[in-house]
């Protein structure tokens, strides 16, 4: 029998809109996925998001 | 006497009657019938660019842009009225005007669900294109290259018949119009030829589905919605678990009652929902027409039925596609 498996898909440009704690309240499980969208982006900033980093 | 603008041809006009036996075209019983819109035109230079015209047409996002196919007709009576001639006092005969071609199109498949489809349609105006099973479809012409819809004087999808235990309920669609678009003004394409795919093209031309979306529940942001097809109930999450995917989704805010397309909110994710079959909508709670209209209804839709095609969506099951219906999902 084939094993289907739920999961979420997301709307990566959305979740690359949303701050982390924007994100977490849609989806308290699922940080992961914001964390390695954003670490995507994070090559091609020259510096960090005011009040992130400290 | 001074009369103006009036065609007068009397020139005698020839046409050469010499055909090989073996030639050629009868076009054969009407098993199918494509209603086109008012002015639209398609091409019969190339049987390629009419067959995407033609898929294009039946996947078009707007209904007023779309072709909506009649297909498996098994039933065919023709009740075309006879030339009126009159008869002068010394016997002789002329002829007043030809006799309007008349076809009563009955089908069994789709049977109810169809009927009442076409019903909703019967005071719009839309020419058709006719499906013979010999593999043709006959419109009538619009020009060097083009051919159109033939235009009915009554189009009617008349109320069904009751079975009485011998025979079943009977769907029929009344077509009437004027027998010189299907003749001396007759456009045709032979889909038999190269590229063509005969009848069996023709036939797989068989029109969209409705997708019925239904609220499950609504929590804040997220929406769980389930969808069924329009006819038959079948719940699509036993045939697509997983792939109505984020990107498939559409969502809007609410405007009195209505759903303002100037506003759409943004969709964060979708997750399937296999014990409730329907699907997890969350909405971005921080998109303004989102936070803009917090404590409202949102409206929920999925792609039209080109890109939901281009999902692997429909196309299957004897339909071209989906279209859902837009709901409305309240707190």
């Amino acid at each position: 029998m084939k094993h289907i498996i739920y999961q979420p898909s997301f709307n990566n440009e959305v979740v690359k809109s949303l701050t982390k704690d924007q994100f977490l309240e849609q989806h308290p499980d699922h940080g992961e996925v914001w964390d390695k969208l954003h670490k995507e982006e994070a090559p091609k900033k020259e510096t960090k998001e005011p009040g992130k980093g400290k | 006497m001074d009369v103006g603008n009036v065609v007068q041809n009397c020139a005698p006009a020839y046409r050469n009657t010499g055909f090989n036996k073996s030639c050629f075209t009868e076009f054969g019983a009407p098993v199918g019938i494509l209603f086109t819109q008012y002015g639209q035109t398609f091409t019969t230079a190339s049987v390629s660019a009419l067959k995407t015209a033609l898929s294009a047409g039946i996947l078009a996002d707007l209904p007023y842009q779309r072709i909506y196919p009649v297909q498996e007709i098994v039933d065919i009576v023709d009740g075309s009225e006879k030339p009126v001639i009159v008869t002068n006092n010394l016997g002789g005969k002329k002829k007043v005007r030809d006799g309007f071609t008349d076809l009563m199109l009955g089908w069994w498949d789709g049977a109810f669900c169809l009927l009442y489809a076409l019903r909703q349609m019967n005071n719009t105006l839309m020419p058709f294109l006719i499906i013979t099973n010999k593999g043709f479809l006959v419109g009538t012409n619009a020009g060097d290259g083009l051919m159109k819809g033939i235009t009915a004087t009554l189009k009617d999808a008349e109320p069904f018949t009751w079975s009485d235990g011998a025979k079943l309920n009977a769907y029929n669609l009344h077509l009437n119009f004027d027998p010189a678009q299907t003749n001396e003004n007759v456009k045709f394409v032979d889909f038999n030829g190269i590229g063509g795919g005969g009848l069996a093209y023709l036939s797989s031309l068989t029109g969209l589905e409705n997708i019925l979306l239904s609220k499950i529940a609504r929590v804040v942001a997220l929406c769980t919605v389930g969808l069924t097809t329009g006819c038959g109930g079948v719940n699509l999450f036993d045939i697509y678990p997983t792939q109505l995917v984020a990107g498939l989704w559409i969502a809007y805010a609410n405007n009195a009652g209505v759903p303002d397309y100037t506003k759409p909110i943004a969709i964060t994710s979708v997750t399937p929902v296999p014990s409730t079959k329907s699907y997890a909508i969350q909405l971005n709670a921080a998109d303004a027409n989102y936070t803009g209209n917090a404590g409202g209804p949102v409206w929920i839709d999925l792609v039209g039925p080109t890109e939901l095609q281009a999902a692997g969506i429909g196309g299957t099951d004897g339909n071209s596609g989906f279209e859902a219906q837009i709901i409305s999902v309240g707190l």
